[in-house]
């Protein structure tokens, strides 16, 4: 797999998606599953940046690659522990003036990814995230 | 991202192109602010050349729907294609916001 870390800011997300993209792209993922990742790393980064580090800076790490066929993204970051997996569903029958402007993210994490795993580990939050092809 | 706005009878048609995400999400929102400045409450977002959307797009879409609603207009959408209708539908907003197949139908519906 190959890892690419950089500083956890939004200054970063762009060189993240790009890595990301590429290296699907070399696994030769379908076509479909590029804005699938774009989005996936843009929610789970985001927070990361917003969240992670309330003291001041730090690092997030996204690494890659093919596995059994499917496509692999594992997020790291030194930060406060926290799974995002374990975050509310949102209230998707709420009409507009009810509905909670927020909380989306983790949910399209869920529905975009076939797999998600979250683990604290030696300090890290890992979080590890795998795509399949969809039939055609 | 861009925009393009005409008056469509008594509807504003609103021309969404690029990227909805975390850097550019708010500029949806300044849009229909100045749509509502001038006035125009009903809105249509023609979606066809959005190419992607996150839950900060999501979020600034459903702040601008209720600030239209709050002025006694609505918002709707037309032109979800690919990742944005998937966007869409998994996150509820088919079912909340009145979408169309085309500019045409949402300017006539």
């Amino acid at each position: 797999m190959h890892a690419l870390r950089l500083p956890a800011r939004l200054d970063s997300l762009e060189e993240f998606t790009r890595f990301a993209r590429q290296a699907a792209v070399d696994a030769t993922m379908p076509e479909d599953l590029l804005p699938r990742l774009d989005l996936v790393l843009e929610e789970v980064l985001v927070n990361i940046f917003s969240y992670a580090y309330p003291q001041g800076r730090g690092e997030a790490e996204v690494s890659c690659g093919s596995t059994d066929g499917a496509f692999r993204v594992v997020i790291r970051d030194s930060g406060v522990s926290h799974n995002p997996l374990t975050t509310p569903p949102p209230d998707l029958e709420a009409d507009m003036e009810n509905r909670q402007v927020g909380g989306l993210g983790v949910h399209l994490v869920k529905q975009m990814a076939s797999a998600a795993h979250y683990a604290r580990d030696n300090g890290q939050n890992v979080l590890t995230l795998d795509f399949s092809p969809r039939p055609a | 991202m861009e925009f393009e706005s005409a008056r469509k009878g008594d509807k504003t048609l609103v021309i969404v192109r690029g990227r909805m995400d975390a850097v550019t999400a708010p500029e949806f929102e300044k849009e229909i602010d100045t749509r509502l400045q001038a006035g125009d409450t009903v809105v249509v977002a023609d979606l066809t050349d959005l190419e992607y959307i996150s839950s900060a797009g999501l979020r600034s879409i459903l702040t601008s729907g209720k600030k239209l609603k709050a002025a006694g207009g609505s918002l709707a959408f037309c032109g979800l294609d690919g990742m944005v209708q998937e966007v869409f539908s998994v996150s509820g907003f088919t079912a909340m916001f009145p979408v169309f197949d085309t500019a045409e139908d949402a300017v006539e519906g």
